[in-house]
């Protein structure tokens, strides 16, 4: 308590103005009715649980069967060939990507920020190597095989990247990309590996071949999934049945099952530019992304936007019984 | 008997450097008594949009509990049995029934701006808990172990690798995909669920705007 | 790269034999084409009810039991 000298009135300080959102009331202060709080989780959960069952006994769930490579050898075999060629001539998407495959690129950046070359080649892929030669070389008995894949092996890497980017042009140009229908060239031993690629996916031994984790248990199909991903023929089957990238695919499921309506936002902006024209579309999208969900996390704290329910009164419906009741700082 | 029964004799903390009945004292003072499992209820709380945060929080229960089924037969079960295929279907219906019932809970509570009266870590906790969900959805997708996977995997590699992420967590992989899916994505997203919960029950149901305390 | 002669796709039910992969390209589900937007049937139908719901949770009346209203509590 201070002492003040007796000819000088002492009054405390005003408060500081108390700002609004501090003027909540607590809620153990008010009027309370009778409630059931475990009988309402067990009413909830009956409710969900026949909900559940009900949508799942109409409507199913959809179970389209993963590609196999055989099933991609059977149905579209030159796709198998230019795909094994692309990955030898280095132009294959897998081939060019960059971290964490290569060092073949320098990746996408958001802005300055080269944030693919940061996560660093932590999983490594020789395309080329990994992909095809090593699984064929695994495979191959056949003498002729054998020798086009020494032809290889004792070539410069020139001489490779030469033979293999010739025949994937021959193939480009060929009735639909008909190995037989190929014009004549100088191509190496590249036409008979790509053929015995061929004949290995066939063969239904290739995922086997391909496994990363080099062992006899596999469970990890990067090798496998970067080679479907080079070729057409998985995007094909993809885009026919609206889940591409520029058909609102994050959203959508096979068939007319329910996809993922919450993606919304999210492939939104792959559809409209600049990101749908913008190479690094993937690192800005998810920047922006990113810069979004903090809004909505810290909507408490963003002047304007907390404020909004009090202006667009949505709540005078949700709290109507009460404010008829007992009314309101506004009525009083 | 107890300790803080002594403290209330004694006036003063029996053991302060007791870590047990620091962590029994903080324990029993998250929640004011009689408000983790209340029977009563402010009367302000009359409207159908409160049965949405419940509603979710079942459908949780129900995804846990059809997940755990599928566990049982493995990843693989649901693509050659019947009755795996239905448990599948059960999964998928309760994981849609779950984003719908806790965005229009989202919705709800932003209207009736309910981070009010330090309430704000409730909110926080409740989006992080929103987009904890959405990357376990995400792996599930990843462990169907059918097209849908391969497609999406394909896909995903890409936004994740353009930002680095994708050098540490392998959407190719479904070995670690599932593990990320069953195990730990379910168990942060639990906590955060349990967090969340235990906001509300300790600070009570959001007064309505402008409302007077009496 | 040209397209494959006949894009194929399979369908999965149990106990098929495998045979070649069979193209529908009704498998591709309906969806509504509306300016930039494509969203499936389904999905609007999901999002639609999500809102109904949330204005029904608004407007409808809720069974409050007027006059067991206590005092607050003495806490």
């Amino acid at each position: 308590m201070a002492t003040t000298t007796p000819d000088t009135p002492t009054r405390p300080a005003a408060p500081p103005p108390r700002r609004r959102r501090d003027r909540t009331p607590d809620s153990h202060g008010f009027p309370t009715r009778r409630y059931d709080l475990v009988k309402e989780f067990v009413v909830a959960l009956v409710v969900v649980t026949l909900a559940t069952v009900g949508l799942a006994a109409i409507l199913s769930s959809p179970d389209e069967q993963a590609i196999t490579m055989r099933d991609w050898a059977t149905a579209a075999p030159a796709d198998v060939v230019a795909t094994a060629t692309g990955e030898l001539a280095g132009t294959t998407t897998s081939a060019t990507y960059g971290p964490p495959y290569n060092s073949n690129s320098e990746g996408q950046k958001l802005g300055p920020l080269p944030l693919q070359k940061w996560g660093g080649v932590r999983i490594p892929v020789d395309s080329a190597q990994d992909l095809v030669v090593t699984p064929l070389t695994g495979w191959a008995r056949a003498p002729a095989l054998r020798l086009a894949l020494a032809t290889w092996r004792g070539a410069s890497p020139a001489q490779r990247t030469s033979w293999a980017t010739a025949y994937g042009d021959a193939l480009a140009k060929a009735p639909d990309g008909n190995p037989a229908r190929v014009a004549a060239g100088d191509y190496g031993p590249v036409p008979a590996m790509a053929a015995g690629f061929l004949s290995l996916a066939a063969s239904g031994g290739l995922e086997g071949a391909l496994t990363s984790s080099g062992n006899f248990y596999g469970g990890d199909q990067t090798r496998s999934l970067l080679l479907l991903s080079d070729g057409a023929y998985l995007e094909d089957q993809a885009r026919a049945r609206q889940l591409g990238g520029d058909q609102w695919g994050m959203m959508n499921e096979t068939g007319n099952y329910p996809g993922q309506p919450w993606m919304w936002l999210y492939t939104f902006w792959y559809q409209v530019p600049p990101f749908s024209t913008s190479d690094n579309a993937d690192a800005l999208v998810w920047g922006l992304m990113m810069l979004l969900s903090a809004g909505l996390l810290l909507v408490p704290f963003i002047p304007g936007l907390r404020s909004l329910p009090r202006w667009i009164p949505v709540h005078r419906l949700v709290w109507r019984d009460y404010y008829r009741r007992y009314g309101s700082t506004r009525t009083r | 008997m107890n300790t803080r029964s002594t403290d209330l004799l004694l006036g003063e903390p029996a053991d302060r450097s007791n870590w047990t009945v620091r962590l029994r004292t903080r324990l029993e003072h998250t929640v004011p008594p009689g408000e983790a499992l209340p029977d009563r209820q402010p009367v302000y709380v009359t409207s159908w949009i409160y049965v949405f945060g419940v509603l979710t929080l079942a459908a949780f229960v129900v995804i846990l509990a059809t997940g755990g089924v599928l566990a049982l037969g493995g990843a693989a079960w649901w693509h050659t049995s019947g009755l795996g295929h239905f448990v599948n279907s059960l999964h998928l219906w309760s994981v849609e029934l779950f984003f719908a019932f806790m965005v229009v809970h989202l919705w709800g509570k932003y209207w009736m701006a309910a981070w009010r009266g330090k309430r704000a870590l409730t909110w926080m906790t409740g989006v992080v808990a929103f987009l904890g969900s959405i990357g376990t959805a995400f792996t599930g997708y990843l462990s169907q172990s059918n097209f849908d996977s391969q497609w999406i995997a394909g896909q995903a590699k890409d936004g994740l690798n353009a930002v680095g992420i994708g050098a540490w967590f392998n959407v190719l992989n479904p070995g670690q995909m599932l593990l990320w899916h069953v195990v730990l994505l379910p168990f942060v997203v639990g906590l955060l669920i349990v967090v969340h919960v235990i906001l509300v029950r300790r600070h009570g149901v959001v007064p309505p705007i402008d409302a007077v305390e009496e | 790269m040209a397209p494959p002669a006949s894009i194929e796709a399979r369908s999965h039910r149990d106990g098929e034999a495998m045979g070649a992969p069979d193209l529908v390209a009704e498998t591709a589900g309906r969806y509504v084409h509306w300016g930039v937007i494509q969203i499936s049937v389904t999905n609007l139908v999901i999002i639609g009810a999500m809102l109904v719901l949330f204005v029904l949770a608004l407007v409808l009346p809720f069974p409050g039991s007027h006059g067991d209203d206590a005092p607050k509590s003495p806490r």
